[in-house]
């Protein structure tokens, strides 16, 4: 499973391929949206410095920005399939001389990479920022910044741990468009979303109500519950890759 | 007695209600280069589709290089998909690389040969290229590797004058330098005609006509004449 | 259909016809007509596939041809070349001029025509001054 063509296969669906469709859209020059980002991200910035400096930043508020998360990383998976249709190049995707099973792992690992990679960015700049607000207003002490990065770390790894499955289930919607089980697309479409709201029920469990308190005294607590449901969700993901692969090699329908 | 490289014993391949292979009855001749010819909807990419083992026959018996065709048998393909468009991100160079990753047989030497042949700019974006530009990369990313079948599918469709010529004139290197068998399908044969060593003239599903090129050019004359009369239905509608 | 100049040969091929038998004939005739001198270097397979867009395959075949025909000769490593004798060029005009009139003979038989008859027609012919090139 994992030898050079897979690595190779994995440094491929990790890096932009890029999309026909955005391509031939009047194009806006990427100096432009480099510039659009910055704007947002000062934006952002300053929004929260004004309420910080006016004492009022809940800096835990910061995290909500993730709220999307599970959604986005579903749609990762997804997007990594429908791509290959979007941009015409499934012929040669799919007569990629490689078992299944491997071409669509590669595609799985690219998008967790994705999110590893976005996540751990977040975390960073979020991070870094608060500390500086606790180092420069005295409103916040370096127990807020501590306390902050606790929750960043159990509700962040708490998605990452399950976007194996999300990402699994992206790439399985993508897939079943083009096999002859596609009228099962409307219902899956609906378990899928639904169950992406469980994701939020699960914090709930996970991170423990006690952990917003500043009095609470272990760096980060996870529950006994976490393994379980970490070990379910690979499972699961892993399954859903199976029977993934199994509909490229025998029941696509092109 | 020379091997087929590519049988087919009662193919059909339904799309809802329309047939797009009906009890396809074929055998295509090993070291040859053959011309899959017919109009548009004939069953031209569905057969390449089966052999490519992307699509299964919903009945009948396909062979490819002697075997079912699956993942397994496109090590030795080398397949150039229809309407296929390559990564708009990648530069021309990153497409060889890709082809050097995961394409069995490739050469990487012959492929920036045959890209400077075809006069493109290795550095170049596939996303700002022209589509004749853009072809030329997909079939060096089939004539550099070192394969017993090249299938080759529509691959002068929707490119300007010169980048067909250009094609053209590397596959005919591509021929003289190589003992693959070379599957070529196409609706417009104006220009590659001579190319071919053998055809198989495909209408609605079937194939109505298979032979070297030479017998049916002294029964019938030029392929094209051929080709316009065995249509001529189609070329009227 | 357009004639085309490969090097000092120059070729018409129709695409209704057998091609092999085309590039044949027509590279045969141009070397017993001397269009290209003896010893003189014949176009690569490759440049005459480009030039006629045909399969290489066939101009190789023809190619094979024109050396059993003592016509060409192929050296090592630098192509294939015209033959430099005289005579191998001579012999094969002969046998081939001997073969055509077999089959015009054969023709003016089927006709019921005498030897004098033939001889008649032929003569008035070439007086009529529309007499082919000669070979």
């Amino acid at each position: 499973m994992f030898s050079a063509v897979f690595r190779d296969l994995v440094r491929h669906e990790f890096r932009s391929k890029g999309n026909w469709k955005k391509q031939n859209r009047t194009r806006i020059p990427r100096g432009w949206w480099r510039a659009y980002f910055l704007c947002i991200l000062v934006a952002m910035i300053g929004t929260a410095t004004y309420f910080a400096l006016r004492n009022d930043l809940q800096v835990n508020a910061i995290w909500s920005i993730t709220l999307g998360f599970p959604y986005i990383v579903f749609f990762l998976g997804f997007g990594s399939v429908k791509n290959e249709w979007g941009n015409e190049t499934y012929g040669w995707w799919l007569t990629i001389p490689e078992s299944r099973m491997r071409l669509i792992a590669a595609k799985w690992l690219g998008s967790w990479l994705k999110v590893w990679a976005a996540i751990l960015m977040l975390f960073v700049i979020a991070s870094v920022y608060v500390m500086i607000l606790s180092f420069t207003i005295p409103y916040y002490s370096f127990e807020t910044a501590r306390e902050f990065m606790a929750t960043g770390i159990q509700w962040l790894s708490l998605i990452v741990t399950l976007s194996p499955l999300i990402i699994a289930a992206g790439i399985l919607m993508g897939i079943l468009q083009h096999t002859v089980i596609r009228p099962l697309a409307p219902i899956l479409w609906v378990v899928f979303m639904a169950a992406l709201g469980l994701t939020y029920s699960l914090t709930d469990i996970v991170i423990p109500e006690s952990s917003f308190s500043p009095q609470q005294s272990l760096w980060v607590s996870y529950p006994l519950e976490l393994p379980a449901i970490v070990a379910v969700d690979w499972i699961l993901a892993f399954a859903v890759l199976r029977i993934t692969a199994f509909l490229l090699e025998k029941k696509l329908d092109l | 007695m020379i091997p087929n490289i590519v049988e087919c014993h009662q193919v059909t391949k339904r799309y809802g209600q329309k047939i797009a292979l009906d009890r396809l009855e074929l055998a295509i001749p090993a070291g040859r280069i053959t011309g899959i010819l017919g109009p548009n909807g004939c069953g031209k990419s569905t057969l390449f589709r089966t052999l490519t083992g992307m699509v299964r026959p919903d009945e009948g018996r396909v062979e490819v290089l002697g075997k079912t065709p699956g993942w397994r048998t496109n090590q030795s393909i080398a397949y150039l998909p229809d309407r296929a468009r390559w990564y708009p991100n990648h530069t021309a160079r990153q497409a060889l690389e890709w082809g050097n990753s995961f394409l069995p047989g490739f050469s990487m030497e012959r492929a920036i040969q045959l890209a400077d042949e075809m006069e493109i700019d290795l550095d170049m974006r596939v996303g700002g290229m022209s589509k004749g530009q853009e072809a030329r990369i997909m079939l060096i990313l089939c004539l550099a590797r070192d394969v017993d079948l090249v299938v080759l599918d529509e691959p002068f469709t929707g490119i300007d004058v010169m980048s067909r010529e250009a094609i053209v004139a590397s596959l005919i290197d591509f021929l003289e330098e190589s003992e693959q068998s070379i599957l070529i399908s196409t609706h417009d044969i104006q220009e590659v005609e001579g190319l071919f060593d053998y055809t198989v003239m495909l209408k609605e599903g079937r194939a109505i006509w298979s032979g070297n090129s030479e017998d049916l050019r002294a029964e019938y004359g030029s392929l094209r004449n051929v080709f316009r009369k065995l249509y001529a239905k189609e070329w009227n509608d | 259909m357009e004639e085309q100049q490969v090097g000092s040969l120059h070729f018409q091929i129709d695409f209704s016809q057998p091609l092999y038998e085309q590039i044949l004939d027509q590279a045969r005739s141009a070397i017993a007509k001397g269009e290209i001198a003896l010893g003189e270097k014949m176009p690569s397979v490759r440049e005459l596939a480009q030039e006629l867009r045909i399969n290489p395959n066939t101009v190789m075949r023809a190619y094979q041809e024109l050396e059993r025909d003592g016509l060409t000769e192929k050296r090592r490593g630098q192509g294939t070349f015209v033959t430099s004798s005289a005579d191998n060029v001579a012999s094969f005009r002969t046998a081939l001029a001997a073969k055509y009139i077999d089959s015009f003979m054969e023709q003016m038989e089927n006709l019921g025509l005498s030897w004098e008859d033939i001889e008649k027609y032929v003569r008035g012919k070439k007086d009529s001054g529309t007499g082919g090139d000669g070979l």
